[in-house]
């Protein structure tokens, strides 16, 4: 196991309130007198006695209530602000928590929370788990990178718990309008525009996907042809018109099964991209139908579960450019019908990747296709048939050790009590090709968050080897072991699971997956510093001590941010070696490198790297390193 | 995330509503359809005009598959050639204009069975420029009102406006970042225009929302619809400023309703489940799910909810042996709190699924997709049937067995929804322990086994002409006729969905099996107490036999009193 760190976001905070939960300590302490009225009778007592028994029963009360914090589950709340980027209040916008690891948990968030005049709100009543948040509200954008939880290209956000307040940020959004005309310069009513964001602010490129808020009203041109698209975040866009972006429409119209054309009057690769600046109208983009019948991609999917636990979800058929992330489309096949077909019309030429994906609610029931690669020139591609292959899982539990004695001088206290429920635990297949969209439209399949007795399943994995990632909700927990203890007696190496993943056959359940938390983690926060730093890098953090050289529970790794700051946390105490290395051009920000201690000559190649380095660092127990200097290239 | 609940959802929905895959029988000589678009006594040149097969309405109404199209030459003419056999409709793409006779917006156009090697004439459309009102819409302090939702009502001859109770998703129009809207092909006459939120409404909740909001306030800027200035428009007029300001006494606050679901028995708490609601004021399709599933102490909280009456659902992620009582409540002028939703010991009832006179494989397959439900006879609960999205309740296995739990104790029907299969097949009969039985008694906790649905596969049809006498339809009316089996289950589903007559008087019924049918002429799709007029009865017996096609004369004689 290694663990992906996360990258420091400034634009948004989260507030730890520490004792938010005072209410259900309260409560909790109220118990306690009943159920053990001595013990509480002496609290009384020794208000007045020596100070020896006084501290004692202090100790024995929060050790009990440390005890009971797992046992119960005391449900609390998320509260905070929805504001603009010069901190005025956004009232009545939208505030969005969702929960993480399938269908039932991101379900027990809440939707649709309302800020009041101030731009406050309050969700209570959650039960302990991480949660995502997100807001919308009409005409206004969430600043970039303005997002709790979650995956924002290459970095893991950090999720919110009970008991946060959260502030977010939103900015105007800008506007593209324009007109659509025919070959005979007649407006063309009624066709669905759809804005795809291709660049950021900054111009760099971002990952394609299908805008779900296309599907709203007013996405559509009007009787003299005009359109008019806001709340745009900033960055360059493709305008394309054309069918409905979700493969259906309420209104019956000729545009489905034509290719999207682009402005000015282009295919998708001939487009010209339109800037889009906050609070700023983009206008004139003024676009010159023509029909394109493109291609249409068909085939069957196999292997469809009758009946039986299969449900009624549907099976999704994704489309993707061929070795990206950018999602050109899917088409939904329901459990019903005459055959189990699919169809994508309209598809330019290209190399493209396909994929099916049935989940069920449980999530433990999906099953996937293998991905397949087409390529369209010019003419239909039919019988592409995907096959569904039952998923593979890996089950265990999730233990925590307490640390015996609180090492004299060193602080290592926790603002707020912290549960099992709200780790992340996600199985990260070691496959260059394993695409994450799917993740994207179903809330993470292959991610999963324990039960309160920190027993958990991940599920929806392909075969292959993975390594099991976590995000710990407290930053005194470190990942101490992990023990596939299912593991035949005669192979040690699969026991091994924290060194050498779990590799799982199509289908397989296995189970007995040990992880041992620890308490005392370490963690390090620094910069790096250096003559024309690259405006890319990422910190490298590995075990010093030869023996642990294979240990990749001691590896970590983290994207710096701009200014070359970064932050390493849930660390190990022990001695490590610091490396920061430039980020190769070819890796994309949506999808990083797979992380160098996953392969024995990467790792072997930053060991040689960071000993010719040689910057060193003795982490103890509990120890904050809050702003250690990292020279680069040195 | 918002975005991935939110696809996932309208899959799942897409998904109840079902689907049937359109069939082109192969190795048929194709048909030709043309026509002529006029607008007044114009040709109409350039319009596009679509050729849509016909499968389930429902999934109709969502518009998947691409149409074939022709345009319009300058005289006005289309062609579609090479059409398989089958029934279709026919739609003219015009959204700025007025269709003559287009009267459901979900299922556009002509119908037309296209027969082997036909020809087909004269399916011609008559278009007018429709009329645009436009404006902008302000708050109480002139601020423009964002993503506000704005309506045009049309009034009849008696200034009433006309509401057919039928949630209209195509005559709902929005402002934009400027607060500015624009609602085109508008038939001439007299109009009043509203924005804001309104109870009768009929809207789909995916979430709370709320907070506040602004109630109904009509041009310019009132509140009683009977002091709505009234607009005149003309065809291909435009009306500009119709600005409406937003009242402050319209300005109404949401509220929200908590509660929490336990087991009957043991009164634990029931977590992850989701709560939907209806409400049951009469006039009003609303309904909603409340914003989150259940969390661990079964609470819940359903937000946004206007002053109404409501019922509340339950519905379940994954598969339960449990049936859940429905509780009423009322928001008035404040949050109502304490809510308690019972989840009571189902029944379970179990067999298999057999077709009569067959044994092959492919057609046992096909019959998987045959949905089986229990409906309670008699109950309190007007939806009868629970509401699953997990667990596979109500398929048919590969080897025929099916299970349905948390049924609720009583008296209770079988149905099986055949249309979400292939066209063919039909619930014969329910039989338990040998004996063909209409109804079962189920009890709280009972696992009642042993059922055995027979199915029957056929492939007759039924080849029929509507004759109107008497005097004529009103334009715009449209004709289904409905086959039902005689001695056939009960089975509120069975026979398949009704048949529209097409733009020719025909239609055509098709995956019979041998016996006698009634027919049913009528003009609503769902039978009794949809139509939009009321027509004299007309029925009809029918004997079809083997895979043989029957051709039947249906009389309509509109000079009879209606019955």
């Amino acid at each position: 196991m290694t663990r992906h760190n996360n990258e420091t976001r400034p634009a948004m905070t989260i507030h730890r309130r520490g004792a938010e939960n005072t209410e259900e300590t309260q409560r909790e302490k109220a118990r306690l007198c009943e159920t053990s009225a001595e013990l509480c009778a002496s609290a009384v007592k020794n208000n007045h006695g020596s100070l020896i028994s006084k501290s004692l029963i202090v100790v024995l009360l929060v050790w009990l209530l440390a005890m009971n914090a797992f046992a119960q589950r005391a449900t609390g709340s998320i509260s905070g602000r929805v504001v603009t980027e010069d901190g005025q209040p956004i009232p009545h916008a939208k505030v969005n928590i969702t929960g993480v690891g399938g269908i039932k948990k991101i379900m027990a968030g809440r939707m649709d929370v309302v800020t009041d005049e101030h731009g406050n709100f309050t969700a209570d009543k959650l039960d302990p788990a991480p949660y995502s948040i997100t807001a919308t509200a009409p005409g206004y954008v969430l600043l970039p990178n303005e997002k709790v939880g979650g995956q924002l290209g290459a970095v893991t956000l950090k999720y919110a718990h009970v008991g946060d307040s959260v502030t977010i940020r939103m900015l105007r959004g800008g506007v593209i309008t324009g007109k659509v005309l025919n070959a005979s310069g007649e407006p063309v009513i009624g066709i669905n525009v759809q804005t795809t964001r291709v660049r950021d602010e900054n111009g760099r490129p971002v990952n394609e996907q299908v805008n779900v808020n296309d599907l709203e009203f007013g996405r559509q041109t009007d009787d003299r042809g005009v359109y008019r698209i806001y709340g745009l975040a900033p960055g360059a866009y493709v305008v394309g018109i054309g069918a409905s972006a979700m493969g259906f429409s309420l209104k019956a119209t000729p545009f489905a099964g034509r290719a999207k054309i682009y402005y000015p009057s282009a295919t998708r690769d001939t487009a010209v991209e339109v800037t889009v600046r906050s609070g700023e109208e983009a206008t004139g983009i003024d676009i010159r139908y023509r029909i394109e019948r493109g291609a249409a991609i068909s085939g069957k999917i196999t292997g469809m579960p009758t009946g039986g636990q299969s449900g009624m979800t549907p099976t999704v058929v994704t489309l993707t450019k061929a070795g990206t992330e950018s999602l050109v489309g899917t088409s939904v096949v329901l459990p019903m019908g005459e055959n189990n077909s699919y169809s994508f019309y309209g598809v330019p030429n290209g190399e493209y990747e396909l994929a099916a994906t049935k989940p069920d609610m449980s999530g433990a029931d999906t099953m996937m296709s293998v991905s397949r690669k087409v390529t369209i020139s010019g003419r239909d591609l039919t019988g592409i048939d995907l096959a569904l292959l039952a998923s593979a899982s890996i089950s265990g539990t999730i233990k925590l050790e307490k640390l015996a004695v609180s090492p004299a001088g060193q602080k290592c206290e926790s603002g707020r009590d912290s549960f099992l429920e709200e780790i992340i635990l996600q199985a990260k297949a070691d496959d260059p090709n394993q695409k994450s969209y799917i993740n994207q439209i179903y809330g993470g399949l292959g991610v999963s968050t324990p039960s309160d007795k920190g027993e958990f399943t991940i599920s929806s994995l392909r075969a292959g080897r993975h390594f099991v990632e976590s995000q710990l909700p407290d930053e005194h927990w470190f990942i101490k072991s992990v023990l596939l203890t299912s593991a035949a007696a005669n192979n040690p190496a699969a026991r091994e699971a924290g060194k050498n993943g779990v590799t799982l056959k199509v289908g397989e359940k296995a189970a007995g997956l040990a992880i041992t938390l620890a308490e005392g983690a370490a963690g390090l926060k620094g910069k790096i510093t250096g003559d024309k730093l690259p405006s890319r890098m990422r910190v490298h953090l590995l075990p010093a001590e030869a023996e642990a050289k294979d240990d990749l529970l001691r590896f970590a790794e983290v994207r710096a941010d701009e200014n070359g700051a970064f932050d390493l946390t849930n660390l190990a105490p022990g001695k490590y070696l610091l490396v920061a290395r430039a980020i190769p051009d070819t890796e994309s920000n949506d999808k990083p490198a797979k992380p160098a201690a996953w392969d024995a000559l990467e790792r072997a190649k930053l060991r040689k790297e960071a000993e010719a380095a040689n910057t060193t660092i003795e982490l103890k127990t509990c120890q904050r390193v809050a702003d250690f200097k990292l020279s680069f290239g040195k | 995330m918002k975005s991935a609940a939110k696809t996932l959802l309208s899959s799942l929905l897409l998904a109840i509503t079902g689907m049937v895959m359109a069939q082109t029988p192969q190795s048929k000589a194709p048909g030709t359809i043309s026509g002529r678009v006029t607008a007044g006594s114009d040709p109409a040149a350039g319009v596009e005009v679509m050729l849509k097969t016909i499968g389930n309405p429902a999934m109709d109404m969502l518009q998947t598959s691409p149409s074939v199209t022709a345009t319009t030459d300058a005289n006005g003419w289309y062609r579609i050639s090479g059409i398989a056999p089958g029934n279709y409709r026919i739609l003219a793409y015009a959204p700025a204009h007025v269709i003559e006779g287009e009267t459901n917006h979900y299922a556009p156009g002509k119908t037309v069975n296209v027969g082997e090697g036909e020809n087909i004439e004269n399916i011609n459309f008559s278009i007018t420029r429709g009329g645009v009102i436009t404006g902008k819409v302000t708050d109480p302090d002139n601020r423009s009102v964002i993503a506000e939702s704005v309506r045009a009502y049309k009034l009849d001859a008696n200034g009433k406006r006309n509401s057919s109770g039928v949630p209209d998703f195509a005559n709902m129009w929005q402002t934009d970042d400027r607060g500015v809207y624009r609602i085109f092909g508008l038939e001439p006459g007299r109009y009043i225009v509203a924005a804001g939120a309104s109870s009768e409404d009929a809207i789909l909740r995916m979430a709370g929302g709320g907070g506040t909001y602004y109630s109904r306030t009509f041009y310019p800027e009132v509140v009683e619809e009977s002091q709505a200035k009234i607009i005149e428009v003309t065809s291909g007029g435009e009306v500009e400023s119709i600005d409406i300001k937003l009242v402050a006494a319209s300005r109404g606050k949401t509220f929200a309703a908590t509660g929490r679901v336990i087991e009957a028995e043991t009164g634990k708490p029931v977590p992850g489940v989701m709560i939907g609601y209806g409400v049951t004021k009469e006039g009003s399709g609303s309904f909603g799910f409340g914003n989150s599933a259940t969390n661990s102490a079964g609470e819940f909280r359903l937000e946004g909810l206007t002053p109404n009456t409501y019922n509340t659902f339950v519905i379940g992620l994954e598969a339960s042996e449990n049936y859940a009582s429905q509780v009423n409540f009322e928001i008035t002028g404040s949050d109502v709190s304490g809510l308690e939703i019972k989840m009571n010991r189902g029944a379970s009832i179990s067999g298999v699924a057999v077709i009569e006179g067959s044994a092959d494989p492919k057609l046992r397959e096909k019959l998987t997709k045959v949905r089986i439900s229990a409906q309670n006879i008699g109950g309190d609960d007007p939806l009868g049937v629970q509401i699953d999205f997990g667990g596979g309740a109500g398929q048919i296995a590969a080897n025929g067995t099916f299970k349905l739990g948390g049924v609720k104790p009583g008296k209770v029907r079988l149905s099986a929804m055949t249309f979400m299969a292939e066209k063919g097949f039909s619930l014969l009969r329910v039989e338990h322990n040998g004996a063909e039985v209409k109804e079962l008694q189920v009890s709280a906790g009972e696992r009642l086994t042993g059922l055995r649905l027979v199915f029957a596969y056929g492939t007759a049809s039924i080849a029929g002409r509507v004759e109107v006498r008497g005097g004529n339809l009103p334009a715009g009316t449209r004709l289904f006729v409905r086959a039902r089996r005689e001695g056939a289950a009960d089975d509120p589903f069975g026979g398949g969905l009704p048949v529209q007559v097409d733009a020719r008087g025909q239609f055509l019924i098709e995956g019979l099996t041998a016996g006698t049918y009634r027919l049913t002429l009528g003009n609503g799709m769902f039978g009794e107490g949809d139509e939009q007029v009321k027509l004299p009865k007309v029925e009809q017996t029918v004997s079809v036999s083997g895979s043989g096609r029957q051709e039947v004369l249906l009389v309509l004689d509109l000079s009879k009193e209606e019955k």
